[in-house]
């Protein structure tokens, strides 16, 4: 929980500065989600949507709140009033609360509320979203609401699932009236997934309106879904992973020799949980990778097989289980859900004891499941040595690191550290590095299990698995995400300096005392926009390798 | 290192890497050596020790230039109030944070067990090698120490010398003896001050491990009754002998006791007095998994283990003439048997 105590003084300051750093309003709008607690990823949304406001004159309209179901499971301390201060402080014309608005609708109490022209309050016709994509939000936003991996039969489940269609179809009837009624430059959101913001999202893009989708992590990362560069009928994600993969090989690997110190400097601090850390592994003494040689992880094995009571002389396939009710179908993927994924290669892994297998559930698992479902598949096995089941913290990453000699996952983060360690993955699912050439995609259960068998016998024999030149990929994607796609930015600070006073106090410094031309976010943004770009970046692209070079201030003679 | 798989396509260096520095015998690793430590797990390198670990396990990997022959290992551990304070912090309030994440509208209290001893086992190469039962009570003065030694081949040290020392703790006495059970996660805080390796197999005393010692022999406080016997050469039997100290509770013991108001002392002493030493004395043994320990021999208030066995936890329990249980302190003094 965090006190503020300069807030106000930030809010004038910020009222100023945005008020000499935008282009004048007009009729057309941008609109902003603000419906997490934490200010950081307001701020960051805000940001996003005034540096757009310096080439495109728009009013903001920021929609905010938040419902029974996220103040039971993620929220503790959300406070609209704080969100709408710093909104209005940023420039917003209005800000409203939509889960309220969605809330009154269902009940038939919604009174008249005009947002940008239209109202909300009265009747609206219905959304335009097809039938198959509204139930596949409606499924993913029930099952986390509901924290269970997939929805059965049982009335409580049914029940939720309806009380969550029928505020999805307020949701998509409210997102599709203000997309249909107004010009919109942009939809800027910090997630794509759930009701509230999915179906935001899914509006936008169908009426053709690009959406900006900060990350809500390091500096100032952005993603950005124009519709015109995604694929028709593909999850939202999926466009991201194939654009990603594009400018990987365009531009990354072709400069691999420029940037092969960089990535090496990134991979050696990330194994120190420096810089941006492990998504879900906090503390440097339990996530640092202090292994360097073979030698060190022969060593650190043979205690490490004690621990788990696994054999260190067999190889060990490590199976990282998802947060299992974490947005579902927002990218390829090849089993019906995260849970059939874990449930039918434990039974394969029962089948197959030539190697040790490790199947570790995500940290915050807590979050996102409430029937102990991991611990439900971990009973079914108990009678197989070969077969260990614990949660990924209960084990340091030097002691992962001994022990894994290949990654299953669908789309976890895991897939590209290990990799950049020398160490195989293999996903069934697309994940925003999936297309950099790194791991093993498998694109249908069968083909799963079939590149399943061939790492499984590749192990045993002795064969390569990963070659030296996917590791040097692997790398190049870790010094892409952490440094390229991550804009160091006065306007927003670095994640970790927290949402407190210390956050606002910075803000402040570099609204008074700095000028604001050329400041990163700004310019990232605009090469971003202009260039229809996946994501934001430091660095300009489209330069020769030496302009680039420059660009780097590359440690060289 | 043989018995290990291999995986052909690691690379787990950077060339910004600094490689381990190895050492050669005999050394003294502090935290003035430079490189001391090769690699760490689930500890830090502290500014003042060697090592303080800071999760519910840890581990050093000390690197060494490959003896010829097996090494003699002295590790000096302690207790002191930043260990204390460190669990509280790190283990209570990571604790409470992670139970109100679960239901945030409900504060989990936890209560304050910090004053309650740690059960400790220490591994060599994944080997269990030796045990403790350290705390630190209010009384205690800055810190308790405790050396723990053992024996490595060259054998297990494998071509890169790397010799791995792990710390983590044992609740196996909860399982036995739930009243007074050691603390959850008691490793978190213990600091290694320092480790001493020398070439050489040079004979290894028995000890209990329980961080006091004076004149009579180790003192085990009453309150848990509990001390780690820690086994001396592999080929050598150990045998313990107690005798009640006096009544239990927290007054001052050893030096320190001594060279308080010259009364106290006295005081003690009468008190120690009235207290009937030769009955109902219970010595019971486990291993620090819990196990039962074969071959352990309990005769009135000595407790003989074959050759071979240990560390092993005991407890010690006293009753009054009258069958009451009853609280007193304990001296322990352990030998080598023939």
């Amino acid at each position: 929980m965090r006190e503020l105590t300069d807030f106000r003084p930030f809010l004038r300051t910020a009222s100023t500065f945005w008020r000499h750093n935008v282009l004048p309003e007009s009729e057309r709008i941008i609109l902003v989600e603000a419906m997490s607690q934490d200010l950081r990823v307001t701020l960051r949304n805000l940001t996003v949507a005034n540096a757009l406001r310096r080439m495109e004159p728009a009013r903001v309209i920021v929609y905010s709140g938040a419902d029974e179901d996220w103040n039971q499971i993620v929220w503790t301390y959300f406070n609209l009033e704080e969100i709408s201060q710093m909104a209005t402080a940023y420039g917003a014309e209005t800000v409203f609360d939509v889960h309220a608005l969605v809330d009154a609708r269902v009940a038939g109490t919604a009174e008249p509320l005009e947002v940008a022209g239209v109202d909300l309050g009265g009747d609206l016709p219905d959304s335009g979203i097809s039938a198959e994509s509204f139930e596949e939000i409606v499924y993913a936003t029930a099952c986390r609401m509901a924290l269970v991996a997939r929805l059965d039969d049982s009335p409580e489940l049914q029940a939720k699932k309806a009380h969550v269609a029928a505020r999805s179809a307020e949701f998509a009837k409210i997102y599709d009236a203000l997309l249909a009624n107004n010009d919109v430059v942009a939809l800027i959101t910090s997630h794509v997934d759930y009701n509230n913001f999915g179906l935001g999202v899914e509006a936008a893009l169908r009426h053709d309106v690009p959406v900006l989708f900060p990350q809500s992590t390091g500096g100032l990362k952005v993603y950005g879904l124009f519709p015109e560069k995604l694929p028709a009928g593909a999850p939202i994600r999926a466009g991201l992973t194939s654009q990603l993969g594009e400018f990987f090989d365009k531009h990354l690997w072709p400069n691999r020799e420029l940037l092969h110190r960089s990535s090496e400097l990134t991979q050696w601090r990330a194994k120190a949980t420096l810089g941006r850390p492990s998504w879900w592994r906090a503390g440097a003494d339990f996530s640092s990778v202090e292994l360097q040689t073979p030698a060190d992880r022969a060593a650190v094995r043979v205690p490490a097989g004690r621990r788990v009571g696994l054999d260190p002389s067999k190889p060990t396939v490590a199976v990282f289980n998802h947060a299992v009710s974490d947005a579902l179908g927002t990218n390829w993927e090849v089993f019906a859900d995260l849970g059939d994924w874990i449930e039918q290669t434990a039974a394969w892994a029962a089948e197959h004891d030539e190697v040790n297998w490790m199947f570790l559930d995500h940290p915050h698992q807590h979050m996102y499941d409430a029937t102990g479902f991991f611990d439900g598949v971990a009973a079914r096995y108990t009678d197989q040595p070969h077969m260990k089941f614990m949660r990924s913290l209960d084990l340091s990453k030097n002691y992962l690191t001994a022990l894994t000699d290949l990654v299953l996952t669908v789309r976890g983060s895991v897939s590209s550290e290990y990799p950049a360690l020398g160490i195989p993955a293999l996903q069934c699912g697309w994940s925003e590095w999936s297309a950099c050439g790194f791991t093993t995609v498998a694109g249908s259960v069968e083909e799963y299990f079939t590149e399943l068998q061939r790492h499984v016998d590749g192990l045993l024999a002795g064969e390569e698995l990963i070659t030296p030149e996917q590791v040097e990929r692997a790398r190049l994607w870790m010094w892409f995400y952490r440094c390229a796609s991550d804009v160091p930015s006065g306007l927003v600070q670095q994640w970790p300096v927290g949402e407190g006073d210390e956050l606002f106090e910075i803000l402040a410094v570099n609204m008074l005392h700095v000028e604001s031309d050329g400041e990163p976010a700004f310019a990232a943004v605009h090469r971003m926009w202009r260039r229809r770009e996946a994501f934001l970046s430091r660095f300009d692209w489209e330069v020769p390798p030496e302009l680039l070079a420059m660009q780097l201030g590359v440690v060289a003679s | 290192m043989s018995g290990v798989f291999e995986l052909p396509s690691l690379h787990l260096g950077t060339s910004f890497d600094r490689p381990a520095r190895r050492h050669e015998l005999p050394v003294y690793l502090d935290q003035d050596v430079p490189g001391a430590v090769a690699l760490i797990d689930g500890a830090v390198r502290a500014p003042h020790r060697l090592a303080r670990v800071v999760r519910p396990s840890g581990m050093l990997g000390l690197s060494l230039v490959r003896p010829a022959g097996p090494i003699t290992v002295h590790l000096d551990i302690r207790i002191d109030g930043l260990s204390n304070e460190m669990w509280h912090d790190n283990m209570l309030g990571s604790r409470a944070k992670m139970a109100r994440s679960d239901d945030k509208d409900r504060e989990v209290p936890l209560p304050d067990v910090s004053g309650r001893h740690r059960l400790l086992r220490f591994t060599a190469q994944g080997r269990t090698i030796a045990g403790a039962a350290l705390g630190l009570r209010r009384y205690d003065g800055e810190a308790t120490v405790e050396q723990v030694s053992f024996q490595v081949t060259p054998d297990e040290l494998g071509d890169d010398g790397m010799l791995m020392i792990g710390m983590e703790s044992s609740r196996a006495d909860e399982q036995e003896w739930p009243t007074g059970a050691a603390m959850p996660d008691g490793v978190v805080g213990i600091a290694v001050v320092r480790a001493h390796l020398r070439l050489g197999s040079e004979p290894i005393a028995p000890r209990v491990a329980v961080g006091r010692h004076d004149d009579q022999g180790a003192l085990v406080l009453g309150q848990s009754g509990i001390l780690v016997v820690n086994p001396g050469m592999p080929d050598t039997g150990t045998e313990i002998e107690v005798g009640v100290r006096g009544v239990g509770g927290d007054r001052l013991r050893g030096r320190r006791a001594r060279v308080k108001h010259p009364g106290r002392a006295v005081r003690e002493l009468a008190q120690d007095r009235v207290v009937d030493k030769s009955h109902g004395i219970g010595i019971a043994v486990r291993t620090l998994d819990g196990a039962d320990v074969p071959g352990a021999d309990v005769d009135g208030a000595r407790l003989r283990l074959p050759a071979g066995t240990g560390p092993v936890m005991v407890r010690l329990t006293k009753q009054s003439p009258s069958g009451e249980p009853a609280l007193v302190d304990w001296s322990v003094r352990s030998r080598a048997l023939p």
